[in-house]
């Protein structure tokens, strides 16, 4: 696996120049090693998530909402994520074994016209969720949420 | 890059400044598309591989005090991504594939617009709304790969490829893309283009009519490419006829005797924006197309003929009506069962003596003047746009 996350690092560009006014945007990191899945930027802002295991690499996410933040089981069996195929971020879980998905997050629709989060809004992390047990664990501030993803 | 190719000689869709006039003076640019490290006018407001144009707007204080980010030409709101965090200053925070908080809105010349790193939940349209030119779709913000609060434009042509919408000395196109682009270092105008979206019908028809044409004959348009119904878009010539009824009634439109891929539009009006779409046919390939949509009296509804992928064919158009002598108002008699175009289920009792209540005749779908229809087309439009996130618009692989 270090060889792998080494790999991949040496894969990813430098970071792209800030911009004048300090300003700048789209650095194209095109590789982010969590346990074997990665993002791949397609074209941004479309993205999906890999798995890179065995020299071969599987689609596991390509829901047109730019999944990103992959992060897999320990046992390698789910991977959890977090997009907004219906332009609300939400954190997911995808099944490796049956290729089945479940959003865990945010299930109440954006609503149109409406400012402001809907009613029960989580704010997804900022980074890869943690699995811990039957949890999937990320803060938010200096909260912690915590989502059963069993 | 066959887009490209495609695009060229038609007459585009050009853009007004992404913003409000009330938040015009809070704009500056900050870093204009790169061009092998030199921007559009062969200065260095630009970084390395950056694809669109950034414009600033007073940084955190701004973003707090609310920039407005408006749409640049109207269309169809195609992509939408919200909830992510929007104060990033160290330009590799998640969401939205780099984006961030972003809209995407698709343009009757099949091109598209981006708004890019939005502040969160400032994002008012959805997925399938219509959005006119001026109208609000966000507020600057910081999300995503941002370093501070900007706004990201970007215009992609119909195959996805990003393009320059400046002229200039080192810029690629030979055409500026702003309806007034302004000075160097400057904002462009915050003019709508009101000379592109009008459809011309080349002559209006009625029940009964039938026209032998092709989609390039004369008085026929390369300008329109997408209409708003469908995801597809139209690299081919259109041809328009304005249709017009004596009475409430649906109206087929038949499309025979093609020899390549021609598929037909219904629109309330001939805005040609996206705003009016009713209904589609888009059979593949050269089959027949038919179209049935149920008219009001005295109204104009425009007819498009497009070509898929330039496709250009003779074709023979017919319009049939269904016919029906305005009914007298619903009895309530309950056995009043043996016309079929009479439904008592119909709830539009009110709806204005001597209308034929027609919402279930011939087994049409397509939208009407009522609440109802319009929720259904909203519904197909939404789960259009999603499935275009999905895949490419090929036709082949397309479905009715």
């Amino acid at each position: 696996m270090t060889g792998l996350l080494l790999v991949l690092f040496a894969c990813a560009p430098a970071p792209a120049p800030v911009g004048v006014g300090g300003v700048a945007d789209l650095v194209p990191f095109t590789a982010v090693p969590t346990g074997g899945a990665y993002v791949d930027y397609q074209d941004a802002p479309r993205t999906r998530i890999m798995l890179r295991r065995t020299g071969d690499d599987r689609l596991l996410v390509d829901d047109g909402g730019s999944p990103d933040r992959p992060t897999l089981s320990a046992d390698g069996g789910t991977l959890a994520y977090v997009s907004a195929p219906d332009g609300l971020a939400a954190v997911f879980v995808f099944e490796l074994a049956t290729e089945t998905t479940r959003q865990l997050t945010n299930l109440e629709p954006r609503q149109p016209g409406r400012l402001g989060p809907p009613a029960g809004f989580v704010d997804v992390p900022r980074t890869a969720p943690r699995f811990e047990g039957d949890d999937l664990v990320w803060l938010v501030g200096q909260d912690t949420v915590r989502v059963s993803w069993r | 890059m066959i887009w490209v190719l495609l695009v060229v000689g038609a007459l585009a869709q050009d853009y007004r400044f992404p913003t409000s006039q009330a938040d015009e003076a809070h704009w500056y640019p900050t870093a204009y598309r790169d061009h092998a490290g030199e921007d559009w006018n062969c200065g260095s407001i630009r970084y390395t591989g950056h694809r669109g144009a950034d414009f600033g707007g007073g940084s955190f204080a701004g973003m707090a005090d609310g920039r407005d980010v408006v749409a640049a030409a109207s269309g169809i709101v195609s992509a939408v991504s919200d909830g992510h965090f929007d104060e990033c200053t160290t330009a590799d925070c998640a969401g939205g594939g780099g984006f961030g908080n972003y809209v995407k809105v698709k343009h009757p010349d099949g091109w598209n617009t981006y708004y890019a790193h939005l502040k969160k939940f400032s994002i008012p349209v959805s997925i399938g709304d219509f959005v006119a030119c001026g109208d609000l779709i966000g507020e600057m913000g910081s999300s995503g790969h941002s370093t501070g609060p900007h706004l990201h434009f970007e215009l992609r042509d119909p195959g996805g490829d990003s393009h320059e919408p400046f002229l200039g000395s080192c810029s690629e196109t030979t055409r500026s893309r702003w309806v007034d682009q302004g000075t160097y270092d400057a904002l462009p105008a915050l003019t709508c283009d009101t000379s592109f979206a009008e459809c011309a019908p080349v002559q209006t028809i009625s029940c009964g009519s039938v026209v032998d044409g092709r989609n390039d004959m004369a008085g026929s348009q390369s300008e329109h490419q997408f209409y708003g119904c469908s995801e597809f878009v139209y690299s081919g010539s259109e041809v328009s006829f304005e249709v017009i009824t004596d009475l409430d009634e649906p109206v087929t439109v038949d499309v025979t005797g093609v020899s390549a891929d021609l598929d037909v539009y219904v629109l309330q009006t001939p805005a040609c924006d996206t705003s009016g779409c009713l209904t589609y046919s888009d059979e593949s390939q050269d089959s027949d197309e038919s179209v049935t949509w149920t008219a009001e009296a005295g109204q104009s509804y425009t007819v498009v003929l497009d070509g898929w992928e330039g496709a250009a064919t003779d074709f023979q158009l017919g319009v049939q009506c269904d016919g029906a002598l305005p009914q007298p108002e619903d009895s309530g008699d309950p056995d009043d069962t043996d016309d079929p175009t009479d439904s008592d289920s119909d709830s539009d009792s009110d709806d204005g003596g001597g209308r034929v209540p027609n919402d279930e005749l011939g087994g049409c779908s397509c939208a009407s003047s009522g609440p109802a229809p319009f929720a259904l087309l909203g519904l197909v439009l939404v789960l259009g746009f999603r499935r275009e996130a999905r895949r490419t618009p090929e036709k082949a692989a397309r479905t009715s």
